[in-house]
């Protein structure tokens, strides 16, 4: 059973440590390290520098983190990936907050002494046929998400007396139970409660791809709605597909429960889940870079040539990371160093998106330990 | 239609907004009945205050350019827009007055005046051969 737990191991962290090596690269041309700057200074070579020894740093760090997960995973026992997959991703994620903040002091110092956005030119650029066009995939989409979850219950519900008197709520990675609890309806539906939670947490993150607000680059207007566009509509699927996957993932379990079949079927049906979801991540991260910054049109339209630049909204970022704009009625909109959105945490509807799966995850995890 | 909105100008921004928007018109860039982005939409997308937009949809609203639609939100409107009046004309000269008057400061002129007026105009009008 080590070969499955080397396995997701390397397939965790491995893509992991891809996209947090190469995020300077992923950003839009206008950010640097959480700092607003005008595309043209993305490629001066104080800034490359920055981004190539951040890259160094993190990359490093990544490698020797999945070398040490591996080598772990191959000479412990298989009942320690429990601590050991956490503490690669967390290593690693530290590691790579740390060298953000690192870099992103130092743009800031630089951007102090060197401007890097002409105060003259700053602008918004606006479509206003933009909540015209198709910018998610119909939320129509998650029917047969509903379908397998109404599937999942009603077996539950149907063959209720064929499943075992006692339910096993975890496994360890080499299929021994370490979580038992006596049956009962609450625990044999326990899958679909997970699956609904999914279903309600895809549905949000797909209506925030399609209601996050217009960032369009000023310097460049037709061109960046495009790509946008694009990006949404790819970040849609991607979330539409892997979140079925995962819906049936869950629905397979009372299944096993029920038919007690092989647990090394259901381990590669996990493992080939988390693989495909995660380099499916990663290959997206790459071709559309943030807000599509990185698709490659058939052809381009002009730049403008006015010398526009966006607005230096760097004050409502707090460390480049937190949006905080009391002024703004958004309630999503891009992450400045990273792929995807984030919340404007000066609208309290952003703390209760944020915080309602955390708190429901924890309630659903309450109710199981407790049977 | 691309809405520009220049943060370091002295006109404010629910003028420009609004300008902006009757020049979409003139231009045909924005058609009569096509619908505009909610005043919510338009301000999360400008990152600026909900009232900003308000009021310059609803001086957008008043002048006769737009309906605000309870359901379909703001539109163009969707029938032409009354011809110009005696008050249009009244408005005009009020607003052209000052213009008018540091170009003959300034030494402008009348030719050079004139040919700026029907470059603008022309930007605009000339469109549909009207």
């Amino acid at each position: 059973m080590n070969a499955a737990m080397l396995v997701l191991l390397i397939a965790v962290t491995l893509p992991l440590g891809a996209i947090v090596t190469f995020m300077p690269y992923l950003t839009r041309r206008t950010e640097s390290f959480g700092v607003s700057i005008e595309a043209k200074y993305y490629d001066d070579p104080e800034i490359g520098g920055m981004r190539r020894s951040y890259a160094i740093g993190t990359g490093t760090f990544s490698l020797l983190a999945v070398l040490a997960g591996a080598w772990a995973a191959a000479s412990l026992g298989a009942d320690h990936l429990g601590w050991l997959l956490p503490a690669a991703v967390g290593g690693m994620l530290a590691v790579h907050l740390a060298l953000y903040l690192r870099f992103h002091f130092r743009m800031r110092a630089m951007k102090k002494q060197r401007g890097l956005v002409s105060a003259g030119m700053q602008q918004t650029v606006v479509a206003t046929e933009f909540y015209r066009e198709k910018r998610a995939y119909s939320m129509a989409w998650f029917i047969p998400h509903l379908l397998v979850a109404a599937a999942t219950a009603w077996i539950c519900i149907a063959y209720y007396d064929d499943f075992p008197d006692r339910i096993v709520m975890q496994y360890g990675m080499d299929g021994t139970p370490t979580n038992v609890v006596d049956k009962s309806p609450g625990i044999v539906l326990f899958p679909v409660w997970i699956q609904l939670l999914m279903i309600a947490i895809f549905a949000v993150v797909n209506y925030s791809i399609s209601a996050s607000k217009q960032q369009i680059d000023a310097a460049n207007p037709r061109n960046s709605l495009r790509r946008n566009l694009i990006f949404r509509r790819k970040w849609s699927a991607f979330t539409l597909v892997t979140g079925f996957l995962l819906i049936v993932l869950f629905g397979s379990i009372p299944l096993q429960q029920l038919l007690g079949f092989d647990f090394n079927v259901q381990l590669a049906f996990i493992l080939s889940i988390v693989i495909i979801t995660l380099l499916w991540a990663v290959r997206l991260g790459f071709v559309t870079g943030q807000g599509g910054s990185r698709i490659r049109l058939p052809e381009e339209a002009p730049p403008a040539a006015d010398g526009k630049v966006n607005r230096d909204d760097d004050k409502y970022w707090i460390l480049g990371q937190f949006y905080f704009n009391p002024d703004d009625p958004a309630l999503f909109l891009e992450k400045r160093f990273g792929i995807g959105w984030t919340l404007n945490f000066a609208r309290p509807l952003a703390w209760i998106i944020f915080l309602a799966p955390i708190l429901v995850v924890v309630l659903l995890v309450y109710l199981a330990e407790r049977g | 239609m691309l809405i520009q909105i220049d943060y370091q100008s002295d006109v404010p921004i629910y003028v420009q907004l609004s300008n902006q928007i009757i020049e979409g018109i003139a231009s045909g860039q924005l058609q009569p009945g096509e619908t505009l982005p909610s005043v919510r939409a338009m301000a999360a997308d400008l990152g600026i205050n909900l009232h900003t937009v308000n009021k310059a949809y609803a001086y957008l609203k008043q002048e006769g350019f737009i309906l605000i639609h309870r359901q379909r939100g703001a539109l163009v409107r969707p029938d032409p827009m009354p011809e110009a009046d005696e008050a249009f004309l009244g408005k005009l000269e009020t607003q052209l007055r000052p213009l008018a008057a540091e170009a003959v400061c300034r030494r402008m002129d009348e030719a050079a005046f004139l040919e700026a007026c029907r470059r603008i105009y022309r930007q605009f009008g000339y469109r549909e051969g009207s």
